[in-house]
């Protein structure tokens, strides 16, 4: 079997999950914080959900990557292009598991290495983010992060959310034209 | 890294991991009314999250479980393997055929290769089956295989019937 990806930012690294990143996983999904993830849920439906995001690495090749501190080893979250059943393309999500680790550009920083790796090594030539009207914060890290809100896509398949789409360099509507 | 998933070999079947391909053939087995000892009927998206934890589970426990496929014509006709979910009181070798291909002895050979390949690889070598008390076509198998009723065990409010296997040495697959 292949080896999975590796990315390394300053302070952060990222691949793809496994057992290491199981305990924080869970806690964030038995926490409000997971509401935009469908919960908070029981520690069995969240060990469900997480071992699909784990297994959608395997299946489609690419995924959440989890987010580890250089320094500590300890898991902060996950980000990456999530692919459900029915979805007509890869959405790029992301979160932090515990609220200690926001304001700190720790999501920026793996996002945008994500996206790097999208674009520079896979050659993606875009990808949307469906957020949430009332998740304000992932909001405005997608605008941060380039993306700007589109319509040119595929329906947004999430009620409630709207698509942002982040651009590979050169190859927004605006640099083709 | 990911976690290297050994192919199996029997005289009529390949044991592999678990492929994006197989949705279709999982998603034929799960829209039967049969499927209900394994937790169906389910629909497509729901198959597709099990095909998902069925391969995160490899990558997080280590084993899982495997798809069975025939030897000649490389066809998904079941699965069999370790399965070890959060809320399970210890690993279990599960197994299951899907409709059409019972009454040939597949079944038996596959779960006896996943039983043999635990052991050989993952040093699981006192494995149980945890089956539904209604399941009597898993329960003769358990039994064909050398299993023996040990308890009950109560799983996410499910009764289920802990079959125990004979201890396997010597590590041959």
């Amino acid at each position: 079997m292949s080896q999975l990806p590796h990315l390394e930012t300053d302070r952060l690294i990222l691949s793809a999950p496994g057992a290491a990143d199981q305990p924080a996983m869970l806690s964030f999904l038995g926490s409000d914080r997971a509401e935009f993830y469908g919960g908070p849920m029981e520690p069995v439906a969240a060990w469900h959900k997480f071992s699909a995001y784990v297994g959608q690495w395997v299946l489609r090749g690419y995924g959440f990557y989890a987010i580890r501190l250089k320094d500590s080893g300890e898991t902060i979250g996950m980000a990456g292009p999530h692919h459900p059943e029915g979805f007509a393309e890869p959405e790029m999500s992301w979160l932090l598991t515990d609220a200690a680790y926001e304001g700190k550009g720790y999501a920026r920083e793996a996002c945008e290495a994500v996206l790097r790796d999208l674009f520079e090594t896979r050659g993606w030539d875009s990808v949307v983010s469906y957020i949430d009207t009332a998740n304000a914060a992932s909001r405005a890290l997608a605008l941060r992060l380039g993306a700007r809100l589109d319509e040119t896509g595929a329906p947004c398949p999430l009620p409630g959310c709207e698509s942002f789409r982040h651009f590979a360099p050169g190859r927004s509507p605006e640099a083709r034209a | 890294m990911s976690v290297a998933i050994p192919v199996i070999e029997t005289d009529r079947l390949i044991l592999r991991a678990p492929r994006l391909e197989d949705l279709d053939p999982l998603c034929g087995f799960y829209a039967e009314q049969r499927s209900h000892f394994n937790g169906g009927p389910l629909a497509r998206g729901d198959v597709w999250r099990l095909l998902l934890r069925t391969a995160g589970h490899w990558q997080i426990r280590g084993y899982g479980i495997w798809h069975i496929t025939l030897r000649e014509t490389g066809e998904m006709i079941g699965h069999a393997g370790i399965l070890n979910h959060i809320e399970w009181p210890e690993p279990e070798l599960g197994y299951g055929i899907f409709a059409g291909f019972e009454g040939k002895g597949l079944a038996h050979e596959a779960a006896e290769a996943a039983r043999a390949a635990a052991a050989q690889y993952f040093g699981l070598t006192r494995l149980v089956s945890l089956i539904d008390p209604a399941n009597d076509r898993s329960k003769a198998l358990a039994l064909r295989l050398g299993a023996h009723f040990e308890r009950e065990e109560e799983i996410m409010g499910h009764l289920a019937h802990v079959y125990r296997h004979p201890e396997i040495t010597g590590g041959v697959a």
